[in-house]
C-alpha cells in the first residue's frame, strides 16, 4: 500500500471527537452555500483556459469576468473606477503592489511609508526594496496604535507610496486608513496609497471609494474560496507594471494563465459574504464575545491586547496567557478538537516571536505568549460551548 | 510483532520523529496498530546560525523535519515541531565544551538522550494529555513480576540501548521501541514498502552540531586556549599540542609525535597543565575504574541499591560501539568500583560505562566513568 503518493485524502488527523475551527483569519473555515455551485462547474470537465480563442476557453473566460463583476460589486467599485486583477493571492498582490512605483526610480531619490506591524508580505518586499536604494519607514505604534499623524510626519517630497493594512491579521485592530488618506491627499496628492484589506472582506462592509486608497490587497481564502486566489484592486489611470512577466494576462497586470476554478470559487464565496454581510458580522460578534466572555470569567489572568473601545475585526479575540508558551498551547488545543493559532511565524522551522507584539512594544516572553481566536459566522451553539471548555481546559492543563 | 504488550495504552502517544527511517517506521508500526499517534520533531539546533550538520550525516536539521512532516502527512498523524534549543544549548552543548576543557571526552548523544529528548519530551508528552513516548530506537522492553526491563536491540549491530541508561523504571512503563524487535534491514524494507520517503535515508552519524572539526566548534563557543605540552610519565617532553580537546584517553592515532619504537597512547591529561601524557599501551590498560552519576534501571537494582555496599557480576560497554567486557561491580556510597574479571582494558574518563547482564542482553544500570588511575 503505497502512502507516499496520493495520500492526504484518507487522511483524518484526529477522529472520534468534534473540531471546532477557530482560525479562520488564516483560512476561513466552510462557508455554506458556495460547493453545490463550485462542484457543478468542475463536473463540465477541466475549466480550459480563459485566454482561447475556442468556445471552451470563452466559457472560462465568461466563469473568470462574472467571479470579477462580483468583486467590483462587493467593493462597491464603480464603472471606470478601479479595475479588479487577479492574482494567487494577498502575497503577490502586495508584492505587486510594493514594488510598482518603484519599478522606474530604483536609482532615484525614492521613499516607502509604512507600517512595522503589517504583514511578512508586505515588510519582507520593503527589505528588498531597502536593499535595492530605497528608503523605507516602518511606522512603529505608539502606545499600541499607528495614528495619522506618524504617518503623515514621515512623508517626503520623494515619498512613492504608503501602504497601511486596513486591519491586523493578529490583534484584529482597525486602521485608521481613511483619515490617512485624506490627510496624504492634502499633503502628497501624487503619492500612491495602498492597503491590504485581506482580513477585512467579508467581515465589515466597507468600499472602495470609502477608504480612498489607490489600491487594495485581496485574499480570496481569508472570506471562504479556495486557496490559492485574490486580488489586486488597482485605480484606473495607474500603469500596469508587471511584476510577473509572461503573457501579458489580466490586461498586462498579471501574467500567467489565470486560475479558473480559484477565481471562480472567489466570486462564488464573495456572493455569499457580501450578500450577508450585515447578518454575518453580527453572529461573528457573538461568537467572539461569547468565547470573550467565558475565557475571562475563569482565567481572569488573560489579557486582551486590544481594548472594548477601540474598532476591532468582529471574529478576532487576541489574548495573552501569562506564563504559557502560546505555541504548546496550540498543539494542546488541537489534540483537543480546538483549531486556534499563535502570532508566531514558523515556517522556517523555528518559531519566532509575534513581530506584531514586539512592534507594539511587548516583551519577547508576551510576545510568545498570545492566542489568536478568530471566529466564523456560522458556529453553533455547541461547537462554541465544547470550544470554550477546552479553552479553559488546556490553558489549566498548561500553567 | 508486538513491542508495546508492557504498555497499557488508552489515550494518545508522542513519536519523536527526527527525519530519519527508524522513527518514521516506529511512528508507522504505531499508527497500523491503532494506537493514537502523535508526531513529533524537536529542534534542538538552529544549524542555520551555527551551522552543523550537512543533511546527509545528521538529524534533526530543516530538511530531516520536511521528511518527518512528510512522512506524518503520508501516515495519517498529526505533526509538531517543538523547540529545545535553549535545554539543548544548556544540557548538551555546554557539557560538551565544559567536559573537554578538563580533559575529558564528553558523550553528547547520552546527554540529548537523557537530559533533553526523553525529558522533555515526556513534559510536553504530559500537557498534551499523552500517556506515552515513543521512539526509533533499537531496544526492547519487557515487563515481568518485578518491573521493565531494557534489553538490547534485536539487531546487535544497530542496539543503541547504550545511551538509555537514563531512564527510570516509571520512564520504561510509559516508552515505547517499536522497531526494537526489528532488524535494519527489516525496518527499510517496511519503509519501502510503504512507499515512505526516508526509506533509503542514510545514516545519521557523527556528532549532529559539529559542522567541520571539533577544535573549530570548541573555538567558536567560548573555550579558552588549552594548548601545551605532549610527555612521558616520566617528565621526557615530546612535543607541544595546540588544545587537550584534541586527546582522548587511549587514543592511538594524530597524537602528532613520530619516531618512536613502538606507537604511543594518550595515557592521561592534565587539565590543569595541560600536558597531555602519552606512553605505551600497556601503561593504559587498567584493571579497575570508578562510575558516579550512576542509574539503576533493572527493577532488582534499581529496588535493592540504596545505603548498603553491593556487589554484583557484570558486562561492562564502554563506548556506543564496544561489544563489552566481563566486570566485577561494587556499589558503595553512589559510586561503582568496576574491576575486570579477565584481561584488563583502557576506559576514557567522561564516557558512559553501561552494565549488562552476565548473557550481555539485559541493561542493568549506568553512570559516567569519573577516573581510571
Amino acid at each position: 500500500m503505497p502512502l507516499r503518493y496520493g495520500a492526504g485524502k484518507h487522511v483524518v488527523f484526529i477522529e472520534s471527537y468534534m473540531r471546532v475551527y477557530l482560525d479562520n483569519n488564516a483560512s476561513y473555515g466552510k462557508l455554506p452555500g458556495i460547493e453545490a455551485d463550485l462542484l457543478e462547474a468542475l463536473s463540465h470537465g477541466p475549466l480550459y483556459n480563459p485566454g482561447s480563442i475556442h468556445s471552451d476557453g470563452q466559457r472560462a473566460r465568461a466563469l473568470v469576468e462574472g467571479a470579477r463583476d462580483i468583486l467590483e460589486e462587493l467593493l462597491g467599485i464603480a464603472s471606470g473606477e478601479a479595475r479588479v486583477i487577479f492574482t494567487s493571492g494577498a502575497t503577490e498582490s502586495n508584492n505587486q503592489a510594493i514594488f510598482l512605483p518603484f519599478w522606474r526610480s530604483l536609482n532615484r531619490e525614492a521613499h516607502l511609508i509604512t507600517t512595522a506591524i503589517e504583514h511578512p508580505c508586505i515588510l519582507e518586499p520593503a527589505a528588498r526594496l531597502k536593499s535595492l536604494g530605497v528608503k523605507v519607514t516602518k511606522v512603529l505604534p505608539e502606545e499600541g496604535r499607528i495614528r495619522v499623524e506618524q504617518i503623515i510626519n514621515a512623508l517626503t517630497p520623494d515619498t512613492k507610496l504608503v501602504s497601511v493594512m486596513l486591519a491586523n491579521n493578529e490583534t484584529g485592530q482597525l486602521l485608521p486608513v481613511r483619515e490617512i488618506s485624506a490627510a496624504i491627499r492634502e499633503r502628497a496628492p501624487k503619492c500612491l496609497i495602498h492597503s491590504d484589506v485581506a482580513q477585512v472582506v467579508g467581515k465589515i462592509p466597507f468600499t472602495f471609494s470609502d477608504i480612498g486608497v489607490d489600491m487594495v490587497s485581496i485574499s480570496g481564502h481569508k472570506f471562504g474560496s479556495l486557496t490559492g486566489t485574490g486580488a489586486l484592486v488597482v485605480r484606473d489611470g495607474i500603469e500596469p507594471e508587471s511584476y510577473i512577466a509572461g503573457g501579458a494576462q489580466e490586461q498586462r497586470w498579471r501574467s500567467g494563465t489565470e486560475n479558473t476554478a480559484g477565481i471562480y470559487s472567489m466570486g462564488l464565496a464573495a456572493k455569499y459574504v457580501h450578500t450577508h454581510i450585515n447578518e454575518r458580522k453580527c453572529a461573528m460578534e457573538k461568537a467572539r464575545d461569547y468565547l470573550k466572555n467565558e475565557l475571562l470569567t475563569k482565567h481572569p489572568e488573560l489579557q486582551q491586547t486590544t481594548t472594548d473601545k477601540e474598532e476591532t475585526l468582529p471574529n478576532t479575540l487576541h489574548l495573552l496567557v501569562p506564563s504559557v508558551n502560546a505555541d504548546d498551547l496550540v498543539v494542546a488545543l488541537d489534540l483537543e478538537g480546538v483549531s486556534i493559532s499563535s502570532g508566531s511565524a514558523c515556517s522556517s522551522g523555528k518559531p519566532l516571536p509575534s513581530q506584531v507584539l514586539l512592534a507594539m512594544g511587548y516583551t519577547e516572553e508576551q510576545a510568545r505568549q498570545a492566542i489568536r481566536i478568530s471566529v466564523s459566522a456560522e458556529h453553533s451553539e455547541t461547537e462554541l460551548k465544547f470550544a470554550a471548555e477546552k479553552l479553559c481546559l488546556c490553558i489549566e492543563r498548561m500553567k | 510483532m508486538s513491542t508495546n504488550d508492557h504498555v497499557n495504552i488508552t489515550g494518545k502517544t508522542v513519536v519523536a520523529m527526527s527525519g530519519g527511517v527508524d522513527s518514521s517506521v516506529a511512528a508507522l508500526l504505531l499508527k497500523e496498530q491503532g494506537i493514537d499517534a502523535v508526531g513529533v520533531s524537536m529542534q534542538v539546533w538552529d544549524y542555520r546560525k551555527n551551522g552543523g550538520c550537512d543533511s546527509k550525516a545528521t538529524c534533526c536539521s530543516p530538511d530531516d523535519f520536511t521528511d518527518a512532516r512528510q512522512v506524518a502527512a503520508g501516515i495519517g498523524i498529526p505533526y509538531y515541531v517543538f523547540d529545545f534549543e535553549k535545554s539543548f544549548r544548556k544540557e548538551v552543548i555546554d557539557n560538551f565544551v565544559q567536559t573537554y576543557s578538563i580533559g575529558k571526552t564528553p558523550n553528547p548523544c547520552i546527554d540529548c538522550n537523557n537530559k533533553v529528548k526523553f525529558a522533555e519530551l515526556r513534559e510536553r508528552a504530559e500537557k498534551f494529555g499523552c500517556k506515552a513516548v515513543a521512539t526509533g530506537h533499537y531496544a526492547r522492553i519487557k515487563k515481568s513480576e518485578s518491573g521493565y526491563h531494557l534489553l538490547r536491540g534485536r539487531d546487535s549491530k544497530k542496539d543503541q540501548s547504550y545511551f538509555l541508561y537514563g531512564l527510570s523504571q516509571e520512564e520504561l512503563s510509559r516508552t515505547l521501541f517499536p522497531v526494537g524487535e526489528m532488524t535494519k534491514e527489516e525496518v527499510r524494507e517496511v519503509a519501502r514498502k510503504y512507499g515512505l520517503t526516508t526509506a533509503d535515508k542514510a545514516e545519521s552519524q557523527d556528532i549532529c552540531f559539529i559542522p567541520g572539526n571539533v577544535q573549530d566548534f570548541l573555538k567558536k563557543h567560548g573555550k579558552v586556549d588549552t594548548s601545551g605540552v605532549i610527555r612521558t610519565k616520566s617528565g621526557e617532553v615530546l612535543g607541544k599540542h595546540s588544545g587537550i580537546h584534541n586527546f582522548t584517553v587511549g587514543q592511538r592515532k594524530g597524537i602528532g609525535i613520530g619516531g618512536q619504537e613502538n606507537p604511543l597512547y594518550v595515557l592521561s591529561i592534565d587539565p590543569n597543565s595541560h600536558d597531555v601524557i602519552v606512553g605505551q599501551k600497556e601503561d593504559l590498560e587498567r584493571e579497575d575504574f570508578t562510575v558516579e552519576e550512576l542509574n539503576w534501571v533493572s527493577p532488582e537494582l534499581s529496588d535493592c541499591i540504596g545505603e548498603e555496599p553491593t556487589h554484583f557480576e557484570a558486562i561492562a560497554q564502554l563506548r556506543h560501539r564496544h561489544s563489552g567486557v566481563p566486570v566485577t561491580v561494587n556499589v558503595k556510597d553512589g559510586k561503582a568500583h568496576v574491576r575486570f574479571s579477565d584481561e584488563w582494558s583502557t576506559v576514557s574518563p567522561g564516557q558512559a560505562c553501561v552494565f549488562y547482564d552476565m548473557k550481555n542482553e539485559e541493561l542493568l544500570g549506568g553512570g559516567r566513568i569519573t577516573q581510571s588511575l
